[in-house]
């Protein structure tokens, strides 16, 4: 949709990931996170049942049933992402829907389309797309990110 | 044609912080309250502005797809060097293929950063987006200079606003008169337009 920035997609990516992410660490909900490395590229259908920080270059498609998606400072996305909450720090081209909440940092870039019951945008994120606010659909509420000290 | 006014490309950044200020918006209330009549409605609601949690969050009250197109940066991404080639079609820089017709446009004060051949072009395409009676809201500087980038506004209230400037340096203003806007943008008609005391003008179009 939004066909512009894009750098470095190339035939380069891998097919079905020789991934080895790194060992996983324990989340503050008490589950496993597993980081996918900046050096790491994927290509392909991404399943989970733990939370997942990505820091590399993934392509395709991202599914965490019950789990959060943390895309990092590092990490380069083009995918559709369905996880129970969803952090952007880093770049993402895709839709995103998010179950419980999507968060946009001040250093995230989406171009994509938004769903989810919680939006936050924190000052600064970019973010090209729609999110959709239908209170009777879905029942989405969003919510603005604390303003910075400037504004 | 440079879709900025000021020869193909936006300003450099600013060294000073730029300032802001506060302004009433009554035609902004106005539309507001007229939002407000239809509570069961779904808008689709265009904003042309960079993204803003405080957008979202005051467009929350109603029931909505708000769509951000965060047109300065395109503009501003654009590879201008490549000025003597055929300018870049609207729909290149503003993809809206799959979007429904939008029932409100905000531009806060990006007209103001455009020539007239921009701003001509950027009206036709949203015009072929938006249902007849859709709105679109705008500031116009009528000051001889204005910031020399489009700024931020912070939505406080239906009625008041704050104006981030988006720079501290200042760049002639284009000044567009009402009867130039209407030239140039013939599928709008202005229905309501008041001069704030900054010297802003605030315009409420209407789709024709």
């Amino acid at each position: 949709m939004f066909d512009k920035s894009k750098k470095a997609t190339g035939e380069a990516a891998q097919s079905p990931a020789p991934v080895q992410p790194a060992a996983p660490k324990a989340s503050p909900g008490g589950g496993q996170t597993t980081t996918i490395g900046p050096s790491i590229r994927l290509n392909g259908e991404l399943t989970g049942d733990e939370d997942l920080l990505i820091q590399g270059q993934v392509e395709g498609n991202i599914h965490l049933k019950e789990h959060n998606l943390t895309v990092g400072e590092q990490g380069r996305i083009k995918a559709n992402a369905y996880a129970r909450t969803i952090t952007v720090r880093g770049e993402l081209i895709g839709d995103l829907t998010g179950a419980e909440k999507v968060t946009i940092t001040a250093s995230g870039r989406v171009r994509g389309n938004l769903l989810a019951r919680t939006v936050i945008l924190e000052e600064g994120a970019s973010s090209k797309g729609s999110i959709d606010m239908d209170a009777k659909a879905e029942a989405p509420t969003l919510q603005a990110a604390p303003k910075s000290k400037s504004a | 044609m440079a879709l900025f006014s000021r020869g193909g490309g936006p300003a450099p950044p600013s060294r000073t912080e730029p300032g802001s200020e506060e302004l009433g918006s009554p035609a902004f209330h106005h539309l507001v309250e007229t939002l407000e009549k239809e509570p069961g409605r779904k808008y689709e609601i265009l904003d042309l502005g960079p993204a803003s949690g405080n957008h979202i969050e005051f467009f929350s009250r109603f029931r909505c797809r708000f769509h951000v197109a965060s047109l300065e940066e395109t503009l501003a991404e654009w590879r201008w060097e490549e000025e003597e080639q055929p300018p870049p079609e609207p729909v290149r820089l503003l993809p809206l293929a799959g979007a429904a017709r939008f029932d409100l446009i905000l531009c806060w004060d990006l007209l103001n950063y455009l020539d007239e051949e921009g701003l001509a072009l950027l009206a036709g395409h949203l015009h072929t987006h938006t249902a007849r009676g859709a709105w679109m809201h705008a500031f116009v500087h009528t000051r001889a200079t204005m910031p020399a980038r489009p700024g931020r506004f912070q939505l406080m209230s239906p009625e008041r606003m704050r104006w981030l400037h988006g720079s501290a340096e200042t760049a002639p203003a284009p000044r567009y008169a009402q009867r130039t806007l209407e030239r140039l943008m013939p599928g709008f008609g202005v229905w309501q337009s008041r001069l704030l005391q900054n010297g802003l003008q605030e315009y409420l179009f209407q789709a024709v």
